[in-house]
């Protein structure tokens, strides 16, 4: 009787192990390559044909969760990788990403976009828009800013790590003066800026967000905006933190020049331009023009604070610990 | 010599249990041992509980789980002793209304209650309590209802006939043949609101934190993998602890059956008050978000739901509704043809062997207790050879749905199962019926509630669930959840109506779902 439910048990299994590879073994040619990405990675549907048409490859995009977690995948699969290529592992995580040895190469730089603080001009009334940190802390904006928790939102460390490039070791004196201020932590971008921000039923007339939000608001305005009216909501122009994004080829796949061919693609003219009314970021590529909502309402950020990664890397954990506890007490 | 051939059938069928042990070993064990040799570092094993944040959410874990447990047992146990005795207008409705909640994606739950919620309310234990009983209680009504459903009401009258009061007829006769189905459904509460993730996020808000939140902020923020696997692994095995005790503790208790057995009372006024309630209760953050879903500040609009419908073209949003829906329905069903025979012959299989079957359930709740960001990784880095290296493989992502809703299976499945009286079982093979047409034309019959609670529960899980499916998920298959997350991930006023309307279509199709299912059984 035993023997019949191993027997039983073995033949289960190798049945159900044989339905699996025969269901994976179809990405195994160079017909095909895959394309990690993080879960927000929306360019149009059409965006890959160009290429599929030149080399004659598909692109399937396997999406691994937020940037964060793409990345621990990254890391964790470095030299077995689940892909060819990925997409969007920006300055906060590329330390981690090259110090797993995930690429195979330098990673191309694609795309950036600023974190800064949002205003809703409606909601201001005659009050002047803030337009620095240290506007922030002014009994003007009481009670009027939200910010993302840096230890579980990427926007939120993006605006921490402002704080840290301008005012060096004294930031958290700053966050205290901040707290005295009466500013809302929220955990993640999507509440703070869909139920705090006084847009969108909140009581917080200032979010941070990214500066490409205004142009994001005006595409998606329902009813649309009358020609020529300004966006509904403006951004703090010297608040600013500026995230990079990068795509690289990845270490251990098989296809490693067509998936460095695809590289080029996504750095190259016909893709840059898909960019910024779908992922709502800047073309890396400087050739490539900007759309008219661009032009029209995004605001040109000229003094962005950066620290470089491997500085990142290094504080990541103190910080926001230091953080933690100055603020949420 | 009866006895003697009754003793070989019971054994006979215990090999049904295998299916449901290779479905956990492949999604859950196998990956996670995997895993921990190759990223625990053995320092973490005991310097990671020294971490503030790591203490932190272990206590918050536990206390708001105690809470939310507590309230939402006490609400459901009245609930459903009603649901159960009672018929009355709109009752199979309300079932299937307190089951809904479950597959909700948490954004919108969050948006409905933080609309519904007064603002002193919001980043409130007690937001987190109203959440958590409004996600949770169906788990009572689905296990509990059935097994009170069985009792015959001659049982309760003679209780009363012989001079017990209501109090009494509760306390000696009612509870004590509800008291397994209860303890189940409390160490499922208890479970679902321990390790919950999404609710604490949006209403708990920041320093509010469960072991789950700490888990993935250690993985994924501070790249502390080693870390992550460690607390990964003791809340997993702390979990299966309790459900170890928790069903050993249980006593046999007397089986009695009778289907069908709703009596035709009519509900009295405090009762139908208390429904009343909580039928606003379940009802009002669901049309919050209708309104939400048409609302753009001062004026409606049907512009979401055209994007959403595919009959308005948006710059910036692009996702195709029907594939969309098509792969969320295969998943479900795929998820649900696994788990729905693999839960129940493992029931079946161990109904007769208490110990076993404890066993077994603190065993299935294992892919459950894992943290998804934990069991992504742990698939990732386990299945990555050839030739089995299936990490791109689609059917990943039902199989893991399936592992998921096996618990929920086995709990709902147990009481019904175990009502089914062995004089019948005896009977059917006294008259000579072997033991594959004793099951097929006397047992699956009355396996029949069992079979809907169970497909009810393992599509909605699978429709609902996000963790797992982000991860392993690929563009041109994206599941209707993971295209709401999207679209909340940009700012404007029609991807939040869009996302507010696939929400809503989301909770319409599976109340829908689990209206039919419910009918069905019951005709």
């Amino acid at each position: 009787m035993k023997k019949t439910h191993i027997a039983l048990g073995t033949s289960l299994a190798m049945a159900f192990l044989y339905l699996m590879t025969s269901c994976s073994s179809e990405t195994s040619t160079t017909k095909n390559l895959t394309l990690i990405a993080y879960d927000s990675f929306t360019p149009p549907e059409t965006a890959f044909d160009a290429f599929t048409q030149e080399t004659g490859i598909k692109v399937n995009i396997a999406l691994a969760g937020d940037a964060g977690e793409m990345v621990a995948k990254a890391s964790l699969t470095s030299g077995n990788p689940e892909g060819d290529v990925i997409w969007g592992v920006d300055n906060t995580l590329i330390s981690r990403a090259t110090d797993s040895k995930i690429f195979a190469s330098d990673p191309t730089e694609v795309d950036y976009g600023d974190v800064c603080v949002n205003f809703d001009i409606a909601a201001l009334g005659q009050t002047e828009p803030p337009l620095t940190l240290d506007d922030l802390v002014s009994s003007d904006y009481k009670g009027m800013l939200v910010v993302e928790n840096p230890a579980t939102s990427s926007t939120g460390l993006a605006f921490l790590l402002a704080t840290v490039a301008a005012f060096g070791d004294s930031w958290p004196d700053y966050w205290k003066q901040l707290v005295a201020n009466d500013v809302q932590v929220v955990d993640s971008w999507d509440e703070a800026y869909y139920t705090a921000f006084t847009r969108y039923g909140g009581d917080r007339p200032l979010v941070v967000s990214y500066s490409t939000s205004p142009p994001a608001e005006v595409i998606f305005a329902d009813p649309p905006l009358a020609k020529g009216s300004p966006a509904p909501t403006g951004v703090a122009s010297e608040t600013c933190f500026k995230q990079i994004e990068y795509a690289g080829v990845l270490r251990g796949t098989k296809y490693s020049g067509q998936a460095q061919q695809l590289v080029e693609y996504l750095a190259g003219p016909t893709f840059q331009a898909l960019l910024p009314e779908s992922l709502f970021v800047y073309p890396a590529n400087q050739d490539v023009a900007l759309p008219q909502s661009f032009v029209d309402y995004a605001p040109e950020i000229t003094t962005s604070f950066s620290i470089p990664p491997n500085e990142i890397a290094k504080n990541r954990q103190s910080w926001t610990e230091q953080w933690s506890a100055i603020v949420l007490k | 010599m009866v006895g003697h051939r009754l003793e070989m059938k019971i054994r006979s069928v215990r090999f049904l249990v295998i299916p449901a042990a290779i479905l956990v070993f492949v999604t859950a064990v196998i990956p996670l041992i995997v895993l921990a040799t190759s990223v625990i570092d053995k320092a973490d094993i005991f310097s990671v509980w020294t971490h503030s944040s790591v203490r932190r959410a272990l206590v918050f874990s536990l206390w708001q789980a105690l809470l939310s447990t507590a309230f939402t047992i006490f609400l459901g146990v009245i609930a459903t002793w009603h649901l159960s005795r009672y018929q009355f207008f709109g009752r199979r409705t309300f079932i299937a209304l307190v089951t809904v909640p479950f597959v909700l994606p948490t954004v919108a739950v969050g948006a409905a209650f933080i609309a519904v919620l007064p603002k002193a309310l919001h980043h409130s234990i007690l937001a987190i309590v109203l959440a958590h009983i409004f996600f949770n209680i169906s788990i009572v009504v689905r296990t509990v209802g059935p097994r009170w459903n069985s009792i015959d009401d001659q049982l309760i009258d003679s209780a009363r006939t012989l001079g017990a009061s209501p109090l009494q007829t509760w306390r000696h006769v009612i509870m004590p043949l509800g008291k397994n189905a209860i303890f189940s459904a409390t160490a499922l509460t208890f479970f679902m609101c321990f390790t919950s993730y999404g609710i604490i996020t949006i209403l708990g808000g920041p320093g509010l934190a469960t072991v789950d939140i700490e888990i993935y902020r250690r993985a994924v923020q501070l790249g502390d993998l080693s870390g992550a696997t460690v607390l990964a692994i003791a809340q997993m095995l702390l979990i299966a602890l309790t459900f170890l005790l928790w069903s050993r503790s249980r006593s046999t208790e007397l089986v009695l059956f009778r289907a069908q057995a709703i009596s035709h009372r009519r509900l009295s006024l405090a009762p139908k008050c208390f429904f009343l309630a909580l039928a606003a209760f379940f009802t009002v953050p669901l049309l919050a978000l209708l309104a939400a879903s048409m609302r753009t500040r001062d004026t409606w609009s049907l512009t979401g739901w055209k994007v959403f419908l595919g009959i308005q073209k948006q710059r910036g949003i692009d996702f195709n509704m029907w594939q969309a829906i098509q792969t969320s329905g295969k998943y479900a069903l795929i998820a649900s043809c696994i788990a729905l025979p693999t839960g129940i012959a493992a029931t079946y299989a161990l109904s007769n062997r208490r110990s076993s079957h404890s066993r077994l359930s603190a065993f299935v709740i294992l892919p459950l207790a894992i943290s998804p960001v934990v069991i992504g990784l742990a698939i990732l880095i386990t299945y990555d050879f050839q030739p089995f290296d299936f990490r791109s493989s689609w059917l990943l992502i039902p199989l893991v749905h399936a592992a998921i809703a096996l618990p929920f299976v086995m709990r709902s499945a147990l009481p019904v199962v175990e009502g089914i009286p062995n004089d019948l079982r005896c009977a059917a093979s006294t008259l000579r019926a072997g033991p594959w047409r004793r099951f097929l034309t006397v047992e699956l019959p009355l396996l029949k509630p069992a079979i809907s609670t169970g497909l009810a529960f393992s599509l909605a899980m699978s429709l609902g669930e996000f963790g797992a499916t982000s991860f392993l998920t690929r563009r041109e298959s994206r599941t209707i959840p993971i295209i709401i997350a999207s679209l909340f991930g940009k700012a404007g006023d029609i991807p939040r109506t869009t996302g507010m309307a696939a929400s809503l279509v989301l909770i319409v199709t599976t109340a829908m779902i689990v209206i039919t299912i419910d009918r069905k059984s019951h005709t």
